[in-house]
């Protein structure tokens, strides 16, 4: 993938346009980070660039998302934007939520779109979660089988409810900041009160049920016992 | 559907679920949220394999596919932790010096407990979630194993039938112990009860695909479709060993099915009943049971009301009622044994009881051993 040589000289151009003026960003260790970018036009550069600009993402928030996802400059201006498009009209996200969610989650724009829609619909529906929430929880840069699986350990561990259609909810849900989207330990040892085992083989038989939901026919034997 | 409908508001699963989440998260404190998602999540299951097909070819099989003999392996190594509990009462003995064990009786906890004899049952390790295949039938169309929960093994271990001893088994259908009773071909005679004649069909086909004919006579083993709370009239003073494994509010199911679910409102009354029940066919068990023999209460609920005060109901009125004194056997060594296979709760008030947990998601089973004196 790193072939450096050639196009380093044909680009370099472009690259100091932008990047070079960029004090803050440490350039080549983005370019390790991500050698695709040797590959992208500056023309195209300066496009994705003000594309991003359009959607919110001002200087700091600019250099910020450039620094700890560079792929997202590697991704055309459609495809952005049509994610962009698909947290407003689709999760019914606010332009600043929108923008909140590229900055600190730009992974999403890489997300497989139906996924993306199915987790939108568990936390709005399944977890009784408000955009905002979603969007300050780090629920974005967490994956559908993640959310999942520790929302449905906490759920069936008899910690978590899903809020009625006042809100309510018979126990204190814990803070969503201190599950989705902290390290596992974290999740284990503050808020579900479990071993790793459990939580190991709770993955495993929550992978088999989503699978198994999805396609049905293969699924357990007939058992005969009580 | 409409009933889907009309059920969805308060379905009997969510109401069994509250219901626990009110009396478990008080009896079992912080365990259970732990016993809770287990339960909620799909169960472990053991193969109780069938000597009566090629035993040693099935087991090979399961074996080549991960599974292992829990009854077995959990002897042999109860052997090797012998030492360890004798050293463990060994230690106890010395901080309480004062405390005078009698020698005989410490003797008498070290030994390890007899099990029924030829009861081999395969479960996948720990942590492991494989699945077994249903059994297939081998070339005399017997089939080689049969699918349990491996805990519910448990009263039959340890009712620990002897060669040549009658047995009784109370409230017998679908006929899973059943079957495993008769594993240990050593049962002298065995009555076989249950007062639901649909279940009893169901038991009917169990023995039918596993037992040949052959091994199989009449005067070996009786069959009937009585109310087992008759029958310490029908028949008292009679079996060595009862098995009385009541029907109860069958906690993992409960929560999983909405079919047949004894959480419906119209079955509220058929619910709050269920300990009444339990001690009458408890008490039957007792009658039924000649002097020095003994009875094995179980259910698969985690409910005192349906464990711990049935059976000390059962024993009081027994006594009061009946004249039949009858006593509580310790099973703390037995449920040692299994400690590696099963997660035992810690110190329940009488009898033990398996409480599921994600890596081992066997039970809820409860079992209490009766001695009757006289
Ligand atoms: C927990 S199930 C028994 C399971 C069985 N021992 C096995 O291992 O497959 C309880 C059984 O008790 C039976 N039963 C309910 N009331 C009874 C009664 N009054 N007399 C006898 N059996 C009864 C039910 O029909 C049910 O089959």
């Amino acid at each position: 993938m790193q072939k450096v040589g050639a196009n380093m000289d044909i680009q370099s151009s472009a690259w100091s346009c932008w990047l070079w003026a960029q004090s803050s960003l440490p350039v080549l260790k983005i370019l390790g980070k991500c050698p695709e970018l040797y590959q992208v036009k500056g023309a195209l550069l300066q496009q994705r660039v003000d594309n991003l600009r359009k959607l919110g993402l001002v200087e700091g928030s600019l250099q910020r998302v450039v620094r700890h996802y560079p792929q997202l400059l590697t991704l055309p201006v459609k495809r952005v934007n049509g994610v962009s498009r698909f947290l407003r009209e689709k999760c019914h996200l606010t332009a600043q939520q929108v923008t909140d969610v590229l900055r600190d989650s730009a992974a999403v724009v890489l997300e497989d779109m139906d996924k993306l829609e199915y987790k939108f619909q568990y936390a709005y529906f399944r977890m009784g979660l408000g955009q905002a929430e979603m969007v300050k929880s780090g629920l974005f840069r967490v994956s559908l089988e993640e959310v999942r699986c520790r929302h449905g350990f906490l759920e069936r561990r008899g910690l978590y409810q899903t809020p009625d259609k006042k809100g309510q909810t018979r126990i204190v849900n814990p803070k969503l900041k201190d599950f989705l989207a902290v390290p596992e330990d974290t999740f284990l040892n503050k808020v579900a009160m479990a071993t790793g085992e459990e939580f190991e083989v709770f993955r495993k038989l929550m992978d088999r049920e989503i699978q198994e939901e999805e396609e049905p026919e293969f699924s357990g034997s007939d058992i005969d016992d009580e | 559907t409409k009933w889907a409908a009309s059920q969805a508001k308060f379905p009997s699963t969510s109401l069994a679920l509250q219901n626990f989440d009110v009396n478990y998260g008080t009896q079992l404190g912080d365990l259970w949220p732990s016993v809770r998602v287990s339960m909620l999540s799909e169960q472990k299951y053991g193969a109780l394999i069938n000597n009566f097909s090629d035993a040693t070819e099935v087991m090979e099989e399961l074996q080549s596919q991960g599974a292992l003999d829990f009854v077995c392996s959990d002897f042999e190594q109860g052997d090797e932790r012998q030492g360890t509990t004798e050293e463990y009462l060994h230690g106890d003995e010395l901080s309480s010096v004062n405390a005078t064990f009698s020698a005989s009786e410490t003797q008498e906890e070290t030994v390890p407990p007899r099990l029924s004899p030829n009861i081999k049952c395969l479960v996948f390790p720990k942590g492991d979630i494989s699945r077994f295949k249903p059994a297939r039938p081998d070339s005399n169309r017997t089939l080689g194993y049969y699918l349990m929960d491996a805990a519910s093994l448990l009263p039959v271990l340890a009712l620990d039938a002897q060669e040549g001893h009658s047995v009784l088994d109370l409230c017998a259908a679908p006929g899973g112990k059943t079957l495993a009773l008769l594993q240990t071909q050593a049962i002298g005679y065995l009555a076989v009860n249950d007062s639901s004649v649909s279940r009893m069909a169901r038991l009917h086909r169990v023995l039918q695909n596993y037992i040949p004919r052959e091994h199989w006579s009449e005067d070996q083993v009786r069959i009937t479709s009585f109310d087992g709370r008759k029958w310490g009239e029908l028949e008292r003073d009679t079996f060595d060993r009862v098995l009385v494994d009541v029907p109860c509010t069958t906690d993992r199911h409960s929560l999983l099915e909405e079919d047949n679910n004894i959480f419906k409102k119209s079955r509220t009354k058929e619910r709050q009943m269920l300990p009444l029940l339990q001690t009458q066919l408890l008490v039957a068990g007792l009658q039924a049971v000649q002097p020095g023999g003994e009875v094995l209460y179980s259910t698969c609920t985690l409910s005192q009301l349906q464990n711990e005060c049935v059976v000390e109901r059962a024993l009081q009125v027994a006594q009061e009622e009946l004249g039949i004194t009858a006593h509580v056997q310790d099973l703390g060594p037995f449920a040692q044994l299994f400690g590696d296979t099963f997660r035992f709760a810690p110190k329940p008030r009488l009898g033990e009881l398996v409480l599921p947990h994600l890596t081992a998601n066997f039970g809820p089973i409860y079992l209490c051993k009766l001695h009757r004196s006289h």
